[in-house]
């Protein structure tokens, strides 16, 4: 029997889970928790095989990170990122902190047991990419990486010239990649744009720095 | 062929006067040139016409008057006389076309050349105002701009360029005239609406020091600049009030939800009321008292779970914190006088969550006491455990060091102390509750 531990803060897609947990005879439900950082304190109790994780749970608490440090240090219990967000950072995040599988609650083709079922078999369930969606005129997949960074900043609720400074670009490239954006776009101001990216889950504000940071920090 | 002394009184006549033009006209022409002095070879050929035509006209004066008068002719007027009077008009002709060419030619020559009267009309003519003083501040060329502008700001004439620049640099404004900055460049809005920047440049000419005091009329400019400070403020709000929008936009998705499900309540729980209504007070019964029975108990348990989600996150995150660490086999125990979070409670959480995940690991501890005090406006938390074994010094891994700048980002400071057990001291300001 796998234990499993599941980590959502929404109701609906909490029961969602529970049920397709309990439908099957191969898993037990070890808890259900709302808190991503509190995952860490039952899997030391060493009574978990597999985490449902959710990236986004309750007070902002990120998934993904917590999910990191569980796997640094038991690196025998799987883990499958379980979101609803199209964020576009999130599949990379998850790979890189060593997740087995990644499952969209909404669009994703296979089911949420098969998922479960082939990543305890060892296998690593990825989707091809991340979900798209339309902004404005545009499809999410029609960015270039470094319009992605400016945007990440963006949302993030920089400035500007603090955008250029954080990514270490002049204050006019920013404007260019800005521009360029908002001609895909069809938007007339960054404002509309950025409200609509972040109420779409594209980026979600403060949750991840733009990848020029992470390096930086890695340095 | 008819000689000119054969043609009517009438025709010579007009020869001869003709000739007297020529004559000015070449006269005329031979001064300006002598005058320029500019090509000494250039006076040649008129000095030559004037010559002839001078010789010849004489001459034919003289013919003239003796063959009216019946005296005997001259040499050479009675040559000059015989000669025919194509000839004469020729030479009117070629002397008269030089004429044309010649004062053509000195006319382009004399708009194309610099001369200290162009310059000056030149000077005059730009829109901006300069002045060229020396050292002394003695002005050596000023322009009637400069003049204008200067005598409406100090109210006198510029006489001295220094005594100007020291009047434009002192004067706050006067008459319409507004001061627009501080700085070392004066500039002025001027009464009619235009802005004035004042500079003062040194120029080095051969060994001498100039001083180019600079009028620029930068209007537009300022208009601009004015316009993009502003749009700059503008957009500056806007990014507060966005930034403002990405922190709130979890949470007020969050309470969007809440509404919708108290909307959804509010609908059901009133058909739920009309269908009981129907059945007790008119018995017409739309649906069978099992089916109502089933629908009020769906309508209470979708409000029992709404009314859950509803309380405090914070009381939730907390209990589920305390339930996870009692599958620990660890109690968590609030002590101090005060329970509130002081608006910090994801840090205490976060810090309460890493004091006990290193209590239980290394101290193999089973309680965790949070005592909590609010002094000054400051919050003090001490976390300490149980623990049995000796720890006497920690390496901060990622968890603690995470939280450190958590709270040393919230304007706090954390602290901890090894000893008898192991003692994480957080001292974190109030936030104000907006």
């Amino acid at each position: 029997m796998t234990r499993v531990l599941i980590v959502d803060d929404q109701r609906t897609a909490r029961e969602v889970m529970e049920i397709a947990v309990k439908q099957s005879k191969k898993y037990s439900i070890v808890k259900t928790i709302m808190d991503a950082g509190n995952a860490y304190l039952y899997c030391m109790n060493g009574r978990v095989d597999l985490i449902l994780m959710d990236v986004y749970t309750l007070d902002g608490e990120n998934g993904i990170e917590a999910a990191a440090k569980i796997k640094r240090d038991f690196p025998h219990i799987k883990i499958i990122i379980v979101t609803s967000m199209p964020e576009e950072s999130f599949i990379r995040k998850a790979q890189e902190a060593g997740c087995e599988s990644f499952w969209y609650k909404d669009v994703g083709e296979e089911d949420l047991l098969t998922v479960m079922d082939r990543t305890m078999a060892g296998e690593s369930v990825y989707p091809d990419d991340v979900p798209v969606i339309k902004i404005g005129l545009a499809k999410s997949t029609e960015f270039t990486k470094r319009e992605l960074d400016v945007l990440r900043e963006l949302v993030n609720g920089h400035s500007q010239k603090d955008t250029a400074d954080i990514l270490g670009i002049k204050y006019d490239s920013v404007r260019t990649h800005l521009k360029s954006i908002l001609i895909k776009t069809g938007y007339d101001t960054p404002s509309r744009f950025i409200a609509e990216v972040s109420h779409k889950n594209y980026m979600i504000p403060g949750f991840y720095k733009s990848s020029r940071e992470d390096e930086d920090t890695k340095e | 062929m008819t000689s000119f002394l054969q043609c009517n009184p009438i025709t010579r006549a007009i020869i001869i006067s003709l000739l007297i033009a020529a004559f000015t006209g070449l006269l005329f022409l031979l001064t300006i040139r002598w005058t320029s002095k500019r090509r000494p070879c250039s006076c040649l050929i008129p000095a030559l016409l004037v010559l002839t035509v001078g010789i010849i006209w004489g001459a034919l004066i003289d013919a003239q008057n003796n063959f009216d008068l019946g005296l005997s002719l001259s040499f050479i007027g009675e040559w000059l006389g015989n000669l025919p009077w194509v000839l004469h008009v020729l030479l009117l002709l070629v002397s008269g076309i030089y004429c044309g060419f010649g004062f053509q030619r000195e006319r382009a020559i004399s708009k194309k050349q610099i001369t200290p009267d162009s310059i000056r009309e030149a000077f005059d003519n730009l829109p901006s105002g300069l002045c060229f003083s020396d050292e002394k501040g003695i002005p050596l060329l000023t322009n009637r701009r400069m003049y204008q502008l200067s005598e409406e700001a100090t109210g006198k004439l510029c006489r001295n360029a220094e005594e100007m620049w020291r009047g434009l640099s002192e004067l706050e404004g006067q008459k319409g005239i507004e001061r627009l900055n501080k700085e070392n460049t004066p500039t002025f809005r001027w009464t009619d609406g235009n802005v004035w920047q004042f500079y003062r440049t040194e120029l080095t000419l051969q060994n001498q020091r100039y001083i180019q005091t600079t009028a620029t009329d930068i209007t537009r400019l300022y208009t601009l600049t004015e316009e993009l400070e502003k749009n700059n403020a503008a957009l500056d709000k806007q990014y507060k009030r966005l930034k403002n929008l990405l922190n709130e936009i979890v949470q007020i998705t969050q309470e969007e939800a809440i509404l919708a499900s108290k909307v959804k309540i509010h609908k059901e729980l009133g058909e739920c009321l009309l269908a009981a209504r129907r059945y007790l007070i008119l018995k017409q019964p739309e649906k069978g008292i099992f089916e109502l029975f089933q629908q009020w108990q769906e309508v209470i348990r979708f409000m029992e779970s709404t009314l859950k989600e509803e309380k405090k996150t914070s009381d939730y995150a907390m209990r589920e914190l305390i339930a996870a660490a009692e599958a620990l086999g660890c109690t968590i125990i609030f002590e101090g006088s005060t329970q509130e979070d002081a608006g910090h409670y994801p840090i205490l959480k976060n810090a309460i969550r890493e004091a006990m995940t290193n209590a239980i690991r290394h101290a193999g501890a089973n309680e965790l006491t949070v005592h909590m005090d609010i002094e000054d406006n400051t919050l003090y938390a001490v976390m300490k455990d149980n623990g049995n074994r000796l720890i006497t010094s920690i390496s901060e891994g990622s968890g603690l060091s995470t939280l450190r700048s958590r709270i040393e980002q919230a304007g706090g400071n954390m602290e901890i102390r090894c000893g008898g057990g192991v003692e994480l001291h957080i001292k974190l300001p109030v936030k104000e509750v907006s």
